[in-house]
């Protein structure tokens, strides 16, 4: 040998790789662990995996509305009209008008806790709760003791509703996603129709697929 | 002079040890393909529909299971389908959404599994779905969020179903897999379900403008009812049409009062009938011609590859190898793919009729509505025509592998010995299968009614019939038409 490979050799040895390199892919496939792999994470962490709406955009977008509705004139408005009590809200119906499930549940829940957790105002529970407390009460007019039992016909009326709608705007082409959210809440007064504050948060996202990947 | 035939020179001082690599590689394909297994997806999941047919669906489920692998698609597909058929319509949306989620994933190609396919066989690559198959998982989804009762969410699932729709025809050069009248309709119904009349009107346009594209469609034509559908959504957003629309997708105009539905609601009857045709691994022996073009390398397979495969599909066109004798030097052995088309569907046709619970919901003297559904999509048909798309792509890839893998034969016996030659052998056979992967839980059509009716309740009766009108399956049951609403009603006869 000349330390020169001939054409044939090289060709041969083109062939010799490739094979290999099949069975080496095939064991390495065939081999793929199976089964979950379980990892606890801070319910805190961000993670982005599909791109789609996901928790943490649930969380931030409902902490900074609620901080923008809150800093608004309205609030002053009725701590001046109502003597400095801090006004009752409850949450309506968040209607999701877009081409993404979203889980407008937990958008409520984390709305009803921003505005709980801020100190400036109530929430009162939602339609679909109030039947269970009422079911609660009536049961403990039956069954618990006097001293502890609750009182029929002291719920507190919310002075607010706060309703809005989920919309969404995809654009698409091949690997690339661009995913345009846009949320708008308004606080009616209960009583008068009001509208009171018209809150509107933006997010966008793109979403990239390579190609490839080996 | 082909690669296969020519004189590989061998080294002397590197042979025994590359000879000693090569058998190593060798036991171990062999090993790796025997531990993949030979059988190919129609041939593992070959009972499924029959158990289908018989009732058994916890078997058919763990028949899915056991043969299929959770994060594949076809897993998720076929699951969500039997889910689906067994009530179970959380359970089975979950399935489908893990298919959808997979298939975007798999826009990513593995380099890996591209090169598996090409030296092993097609399944090594994920399967990506056909574009109806992504396109109706969308509509099943649709369907289990009406049983659920979930309104908001089925009408979600009609927004992304329409910008899927969307973007397919945008991208897909095939005007017929790029689009579907069906679903346009489908989703048409949805949203217009939720008052998105604006919406809904486009969705029945475009319906309308596919089936009135033959190349589109597929040739079908369009459901009478479209025209008073297309009036009724137009008068509620507020946009007067054209009589020249209703012209263009071949409809009538309809007369302006008909389209009122103040007075009542819809009933939207679904019929899934028969299975698609499904994919089967037949072995073949394709000759090579002694003048055939070299395949020195990769591309050079692949040419010649393409050149078998216009072999094949000449043979069985005219019987013959080639339009005149040529001289043969050795043949081939490979496993394609070939579509069976299933039996004949005894069920053809359903028929219904509606009987209301209470009086006063029909004029007086007024026969009970009854009728026949009509075939709105053609998934059989849909099925063929993505095969002989992708059918002389496939044979190309079968024998430029085969191909591959005769060299490598013949590279054992030369360097090795005769013993290698076989091993080599053996392993190209045991990973040697054609790619039958389908999801064959799909009907092979879908037939459609719709009804406009007072608001009331109804006793609905569902005949399936054979083609001598005998009915073969019946089904009974109540269904409330509120005012202004649609009420699906969806239906599977299982043969």
């Amino acid at each position: 040998m000349n330390g020169r490979w001939t054409s044939g050799e090289r060709r041969r040895k083109w062939w010799c790789s490739l094979v290999g390199l099949s069975f080496v892919l095939l064991l390495l496939s065939s081999c793929g662990a199976r089964g979950p792999k379980v990892t606890r994470l801070d319910p805190d962490t961000t993670i982005d995996l599909s791109g789609r709406w996901n928790d943490r955009d649930s969380r931030e977008v409902a902490e900074a509305m609620i901080v923008d509705g809150l800093n608004h004139p309205w609030l002053t408005e009725h701590l001046q009209q109502h003597g400095g009590t801090v006004p009752i809200v409850i949450a309506g119906a968040i209607r999701n008008l877009g081409t993404e499930h979203i889980a407008t549940g937990t958008f409520v829940a984390d709305i009803e806790r921003a505005l709980v957790n801020s100190g400036r105002a109530k929430v009162v529970a939602r339609a679909d709760e109030r039947g269970d407390l009422r079911l609660e009460r009536a049961d403990q007019w039956a069954n618990a003791s006097e001293a502890t039992v609750k009182e029929i016909g002291r719920e507190l009326g919310a002075d607010y509703m706060l309703s809005g709608t989920i919309n969404t705007i995809t654009d698409q082409s091949g690997g690339e996603k661009v995913v345009f959210y846009q949320i708008d809440l308004a606080l009616m007064d209960i009583e008068t129709n009001q509208k009171v504050w018209l809150g509107q948060h933006k997010i966008k996202k793109h979403i990239g697929r390579s190609q490839y990947t080996p | 002079m082909l690669i296969a035939n020519r004189e590989l020179p061998v080294g002397a001082r590197g042979a025994p040890r590359r000879a000693a690599w090569l058998a190593v590689v060798l036991v171990a394909g062999l090993v790796a393909g025997l531990v993949c297994g030979c059988a190919s997806y129609t041939t593992r999941l070959g009972d499924l529909r029959a158990k289908v047919a018989r009732g058994e669906l916890e078997a058919a489920l763990a028949r899915v299971t056991g043969e299929t692998n959770p994060g594949e698609v076809l897993y998720h597909l076929e699951r969500g389908l039997l889910l689906r058929l067994g009530r179970d319509y959380p359970a089975s949306n979950e399935e489908l959404g893990a298919a959808e989620i997979r298939i975007e994933d798999l826009y990513t190609i593995s380099l890996s599994e591209r090169v598996l396919t090409f030296l092993v066989d097609d399944e090594q690559e994920a399967y990506r779905g056909e574009i109806f198959e992504a396109n109706y998982l969308h509509f099943y989804r649709m369907l289990n969020f009406f049983a659920m009762d979930e309104r908001a969410s089925a009408v979600v699932e009609a927004r992304r179903l329409a910008l899927r729709l969307t973007r397919v025809r945008d991208e897909e050069s095939d005007p017929y897999q790029g689009d579907d009248p069906f679903l346009h309709y489908v989703t048409g119904v949805i949203l217009e379900s939720a008052g998105e009349w604006n919406a809904a009107l486009i969705a029945y346009r475009r319906a309308g403008e596919v089936w009135g594209d033959a190349a589109r469609s597929g040739g079908g034509p369009p459901p009478a009812w479209l025209s008073r559908d297309l009036q009724r959504a137009a008068d509620r957003a507020g946009i007067t049409l054209d009589a020249l629309v209703f012209d263009e997708m071949g409809l009538s105009t309809p007369p302006r009062a008909a389209a009122d539905g103040e007075r009542g609601g819809s009933l939207l009857l679904l019929f899934e009938s028969g299975w698609v045709p499904h994919k089967v691994s037949e072995h073949v022996r394709v000759p090579i011609f002694s003048n055939d073009s070299q395949g020195r390398d990769h591309e050079g397979a692949l040419a010649l590859g393409r050149t078998l495969g216009d072999r094949y599909r000449f043979h069985r066109r005219h019987g013959s190898w080639a339009p005149a004798p040529v001289e043969i030097d050795y043949f081939i052995d490979a496993a394609i793919p070939l579509l069976v088309e299933e039996s004949a569907a005894e069920v053809v046709a359903c028929t219904w009729r509606l009987a209301p619970t209470e009086p006063g919901l029909l004029p007086r003297g007024g026969a009970p509505p009854e009728g026949t559904t009509m075939v709105l999509d053609d998934l059989a048909q849909r099925t063929r025509k993505a095969f002989e798309a992708q059918w002389p792509g496939r044979l190309a890839r079968t024998f430029a592998r085969a191909l591959l893998k005769y060299v490598a034969t013949r590279q054992a016996e030369r360097g090795i010995g005769s013993w290698a030659g076989v091993l080599a052998n053996l392993t190209g056979v045991a990973t040697e299968k054609a790619d039958t992967r389908s999801w064959l839980l799909l009907p092979a059509e879908i037939q459609v009614s719709r009804i406009e009716l007072p608001a009331g309740d109804y006793r609905l009766t569902m005949d399936a019939r054979d083609r001598e009108g005998r009915s073969l399956e019946r089904r009974e049951l109540t269904v409330s038409v509120a005012l202004g609403g649609v009420t699906v009603v969806s239906w599977r006869a299982l043969e």
